[in-house]
């Protein structure tokens, strides 16, 4: 199990932060200030440390040198979003940084980056099609399907959620993610209709009446 | 010279007025050293007086913002109070609905809040600008990652009519033109289509956008820039816009607006001074 350090001031963004990765099966050990920080980093071993850049008893950077010396990946948490110290933590070898306020999902998917976690991802395949991340490009056999913004969107949810019930609410919460504009659920009807007539035959999206869709 | 000691305890109590914010005038046209003095003392008491006026005019500006500011948090605030307060006992359908709703409102005020806080920076001039040379095209591909989504629902269009390397901070830019093209896009009908075009002249280099709306009138401009004066619009504090400004000023630029009419969209030009 990976053990993650949380090293936060704030008691209830540490609270959500450690119950969430707990519940990702991490192993998480939180502490409120640096002093705490290098006690505990003393004693066990870490697989990854989420810093906050303002912590009680100085800066998050003085506990970074610390930890790069034991080779323990580091990715900031925090409020301060100036572009030069972004940068400055990046020369100083943080694995990634990330600024509050945050999506706890986008928080996982760079904490698998930085854990090198991640199962590729970058070629997805629904049903007879084939989701190419990187490029944006849907495939069906040799024939490339042409998709809108959010047709697009809405199957790499699908295909990253296959086999499971997803509830319309979940959906339309994850497009606001993503856009930061809220659609409205009748929106989502409309365009999971023309996913279908595009995608044909090659995927089957399953309508649970009165709940959401399922696929696969 | 004689000096009448009655005048000049007569100028001592004027200036003492003057200091103390009344009105004092003591020139009297006539020729003289003394008169110059005068003079003098009148311009001194009043730039004095004008500075105060400014002061107080700040002073009464920041109180409005900040009102302003409160206003605009307090209804969410409100809203969120209430919900969680509602939520407790509610059956389970109501309570998603509630939650729901929470988070609509949450997501309002972090708008908001970062708002806020990049005009703050920028008013306060500690934004450091990198100037790079960029390509209108690349500037617009960077604003549409956070619009496709919304352009797709209206089924609207942008086409960008003509490309153009401008030297200017990136990511600002690229904010402030976000800020133009949803404005663009909620003025604009569906299944339309904005415009972005782009050029320069001696003076400086251009990026337009041109919605498809009914065009505005010259009265409407003044207030679109202005800080929570279109508050009322849907989704909006009536604060994109003024950022957009505040981005274009901070850089060396400025926001110009053609109104169109008749047929034709306003057209937003984003100026960057050579």
């Amino acid at each position: 199990m990976k053990h993650i350090l949380v090293v936060e001031d704030d008691a209830s963004i540490a609270e959500a932060l450690t119950y969430a990765l707990e519940k990702e099966g991490y192993r998480t050990t939180h502490c409120r200030a640096i002093t705490d920080a290098l006690r505990v980093t003393a004693a066990s071993a870490f697989d990854l440390a989420l810093l906050d850049m303002q912590l009680p008893d100085g800066s998050g950077r003085e506990m970074a040198s610390r930890l790069k010396s034991d080779h323990i990946p580091i990715l900031y948490v925090t409020v301060v979003d100036d572009e030069d110290e972004i940068v400055r933590s990046f020369d100083d070898g943080a694995a990634d940084y990330i600024t509050k306020p945050f999506r706890m999902r986008e928080l996982l998917s760079r904490i698998k980056k930085a854990l090198h976690e991640n199962s590729g991802g970058e070629i997805l395949t629904i049903g007879g099609a084939v989701i190419d991340v990187g490029a944006g490009r849907v495939c069906i056999g040799e024939r490339e399907i042409s998709l809108t913004a959010l047709e697009y969107r809405l199957l790499l949810i699908f295909a990253q959620n296959q086999s499971i019930l997803l509830e319309r609410e979940q959906i339309l919460e994850r497009i606001w993610d993503i856009s930061g504009n809220f659609v409205e659920d009748n929106t989502l009807t409309v365009y999971v209709k023309r996913l279908r007539e595009k995608l044909g035959d090659a995927v089957s999206i399953t309508t649970v009446r009165g709940i959401g869709y399922r696929v696969g | 010279m004689w000096v009448n000691k009655k005048e000049l305890l007569s100028l001592s109590e004027g200036i003492r007025a003057a200091l103390d914010g009344q009105p004092f005038d003591p020139r009297d046209d006539r020729e003289g050293a003394l008169s110059i003095l005068k003079n003098d003392i009148y311009t001194l008491t009043h730039a004095g007086q004008e500075q105060r006026n400014v002061l107080e005019e700040e002073k009464e500006r920041l109180a409005e913002y900040l009102s302003d500011i409160s206003h605009q948090l307090k209804t969410p605030v409100s809203s969120i109070l209430l919900m969680t307060e509602l939520m407790t006992d509610a059956p389970e359908k109501k309570q998603r609905e509630f939650l729901l709703g929470i988070k609509k409102e949450i997501r309002h005020m972090e708008w908001l809040v970062s708002v806020l806080l990049k005009m703050a920076k920028l008013d306060s001039s500690v934004v450091n600008f990198h100037v790079e040379e960029i390509l209108v095209s690349d500037l617009l591909g960077e604003a549409l990652k956070s619009l496709d989504i919304i352009l797709d629902i209206r089924n609207q269009t942008i086409r960008l009519s003509h490309d153009l390397s401008i030297s200017c901070d990136k990511k600002w830019t690229v904010e402030a033109m976000i800020n133009l093209l949803k404005n663009a896009s909620e003025c604009s009908g569906e299944n339309s289509e904005i415009v972005i075009a782009s050029g320069q002249n001696p003076l400086y280099d251009w990026i337009s956008v041109t919605d498809a709306g009914e065009g505005l009138k010259r009265e409407q401009i003044a207030g679109l820039f202005r800080r929570f004066e279109s508050s009322q619009k849907e989704n909006g504090y009536g604060i994109g816009l003024p950022l957009a400004l505040s981005v274009m000023r901070a850089q060396n630029g400025d926001i110009e607006v053609v109104p169109g009419g008749n047929g034709s969209g306003a057209t937003f030009f984003m100026k960057f001074y050579k």
